[in-house]
């Protein structure tokens, strides 16, 4: 018997003891591993973003790292296990998104910016941009972080062998830690070795684990298709539209909306526009956000075929029994393949796929907490209270204690939220992110009249709208699934609150850089012309033609 | 309101006489973005219309197969998505990455950046 049969046979007999020492042992390394590589003396701009000087394979796996979270691992997973067609939607949804990313890739890497302020800036300077930018930031990464510790907690505990609350509470505590401290020691670069690993394992984990479930039927998609549409909540339906959003006067509109949503709202995170920013230059960030795309494809396959799988093999009832979510399908799916693999082959499987949510987990937390702090240690500490004249060892100091102060609130509000919808605080996250620094970005990079007015009427109607409308929707109070179930103050009869936010927004920042422009003399929209130019052919490039603009001559002469 | 993504009719041609060097690149690379943009969004337009729309044409099966006009719909954008964004690489490669080199070399005394628009 050669050494691999020896320890399958031994992840046969005793399951939970290879599970648990694998998940240790993995963990302990990955964050050796980034503490490590962070130790080296920080800037701030390099406790930020990094140090600029990754491959652009290196800056497109982190970026996938950073991206592909547990709500697409997990919830995605669960919405195609059991109403099929609309989770098959979102996973292309979020695709699309990277395409979004693509097209911002260059100007946000000309932009040179290190936190969501620098690039409110970049049209409207002056402290008021960045005191939005920071509200903007927390309004996105608050519930963003919750949501995600509260699926760490949850998956932790399920590896465990435990479902109470308490103990997921606990798992909270002790992940979040591990996390801040991880953070607070390393910054950009340890996270990065972080994402760039969770990447690697997800994609291989995910991957294995579809074929495993796919030799299951022979390789045929027609009979998984067949089996998933037999087992799922609407049989015969599977392929139908309506099963995600069923409740409200307009649910097709609402559904076509959370696409809106998802792919505008995915990519306009601050953690991964800081991500793509961090690239050394335009040709690493294009083909950084390329190979991500490559990746985020292949993992968006392998959900659908996991859904699928879960609804074969589970069963979408028992998924369900017993739980106000699916998001359980992905580990149901790998822990019921050991008919197809054998028990030590499924044990490594599930232990691979239990490491790849934790790992993203880590990523996307550690980038989020990361990006909330540089909006307080940059924007606010640097910019508004030391008027741009502070020490850069303080300023450091500053976003490791923003990292720490932003991650135990963090903590403390998951602790507290265990239990409820996690789901109701990645879409709410998701939605302020599309209502805000979407309409922002876009009118920055693309329209040379957009200014300060605009950005800030922008900025404050998308988050008091975006946030307003998902606080009074049926998805917050009023409903057994809600976040809070025991509350009704629900009047906003609709699914998702970018129906309303997403379009206002848009409109409020063309209508206040109307208002603001007649405050502004001829000069300053000039300047906002090369701006754009900037943006989209970058600063060294912009600054030749606006030289040979104004001394008459050709700048290449 | 025009976009600046919408260039007027003379800035059509990307090396028009009449175009300053400044507008001659910012157009290169609004093209280049329209390029990549368009077929994307047109596929994305089609499926949340399709979505939004009451009947259940997403749910057809094609020529009595188990594929479905939904399912077709979504890989073809998946499949558009990651073509247009292989050409847009190889495009911008060769046409505005090249730009930024010149430049930087060619503008030594050039104005600081800071007193061109709102960059600092």
């Amino acid at each position: 018997m050669n050494h691999s049969s020896t320890f399958l046979a031994a992840a046969a007999d005793d399951p939970y003891a290879l599970v648990l020492s694998s998940f240790m042992l993995f963990m302990v390394l990955a964050l050796f591993g980034s503490v490590f590589a962070g130790l080296r003396g920080d800037s701030p701009p390099e406790f930020y973003i990094g140090d600029r000087q990754g491959s652009a394979w290196k800056n497109g796996l982190a970026l996938a790292g950073c991206y592909v979270s547990t709500s697409l691992l997990l919830s995605v997973t669960g919405v195609v296990a059991t109403v099929g067609f609309d989770g098959i939607t979102a996973a292309t949804s979020v695709l699309l998104s990277m395409g979004v990313l693509l097209l911002l890739a260059r100007p946000l890497q000309l932009s040179g910016s290190l936190t969501l302020g620098d690039l409110f800036s970049l049209r409207a300077p002056g402290t008021a941009p960045r005191v939005a930018a920071a509200v903007a930031t927390l309004a996105i990464t608050a519930p963003y972080l919750v949501a995600q510790l509260m699926a760490a907690g949850n998956v932790t505990a399920a590896l465990l062998g435990f479902s109470g609350i308490g103990v997921q509470q606990m798992c909270t505590v002790l992940i979040g830690g591990l996390v801040v401290t991880c953070g607070m020691l390393s910054g950009a670069k340890g996270l990065t070795v972080i994402q760039v690993i969770a990447a690697a394992v997800t994609l291989v984990a995910m991957i294995f684990a579809s074929l495993a479930v796919l030799r299951l039927f022979h390789g045929d998609v027609a009979t998984l298709l067949t089996a998933a549409d037999a087992h799922s909540t609407r049989p015969g339906r599977y392929l139908s539209t309506g099963g995600l959003f069923n409740v409200g006067p307009t649910p097709r509109l609402d559904f076509a909306a959370g696409q809106v949503m998802t792919v505008l709202g995915g990519v306009c995170m601050p953690h991964v526009l800081s991500r793509v920013s961090a690239a050394k230059d335009t040709a690493t960030a294009r083909r950084s956000v390329r190979y991500a795309t490559g990746v985020v494809a292949l993992v968006c396959v392998t959900v659908v075929i996991l859904g699928m799988g879960a609804s074969a093999r589970v069963g979408a009832g028992a998924i369900l029994s017993g739980q106000s979510n699916a998001d359980d399908s992905l580990m149901l799916v790998a822990g019921s393949l050991d008919d197809g693999l054998g028990s030590g082959t499924s044990r490594l499987l599930f232990t691979a796929l239990a490491c790849a949510i934790f790992l993203s987990v880590l990523a996307v937390v550690g980038a989020t907490t990361l990006a909330a702090a540089a909006v307080l240690a940059r924007d606010t500490y640097h910019h508004l209270v030391q008027r741009r004249q502070s020490d850069p060892t303080r300023e450091l100091m500053v976003a490791r204690i923003a990292v720490l102060l932003f991650g135990v609130l963090g903590i403390l509000l998951a602790v507290l939220a265990q239990g409820r919808s996690a789901a109701f605080l990645a879409q709410l996250a998701t939605a302020v992110a599309a209502s805000t620094v979407a309409p922002v970005l876009l009118y920055t990079f693309y329209w040379d009249r957009f200014n300060r007015t605009g950005l800030l009427w922008a900025v404050y109607g998308g988050t008091v709208l975006s946030v307003g409308l998902a606080l009074s929707s049926p998805s917050a109070s009023g409903g057994s699934q809600a976040f809070l179930p025991n509350a009704d103050f629900a009047w906003f009869d609709h699914g998702t609150p970018v129906l309303v936010s997403v379009p206002a927004a848009f409109l409020l920042g063309w209508a206040g850089s109307l208002v603001g422009r007649r405050r502004a003399h001829r000069q300053q929209a000039e300047d906002a012309s090369v701006t754009t130019a900037a943006l989209l052919i970058g600063r060294t490039a912009a600054t030749a033609a606006a030289v040979g603009r104004t001394t008459g001559r050709r700048p290449s002469d | 309101m025009r976009l600046s993504a919408q260039p007027p009719k003379h800035h059509r041609f990307p090396d028009h006489p009449a175009q300053s060097p400044l507008s001659q690149a910012r157009d290169r690379a609004v093209h280049l973005d329209l390029a990549f943009l368009v077929p994307n969004a047109l596929c994305f337009g089609t499926a949340v219309t399709l979505i939004a729309l009451p009947g259940d044409l997403l749910a057809t099966r094609l020529f009595s197969t188990d594929m479905t006009v939904g399912l077709s719909l979504y890989l073809l954008q998946a499949v558009a998505l990651l073509a247009t964004a292989h050409r847009f690489d190889r495009r911008s490669a060769r046409l505005l990455d090249p730009l930024q080199h010149e430049r930087a070399e060619a503008n030594a005394t050039a104005m600081p950046v800071q007193q061109i628009g709102g960059f600092r």
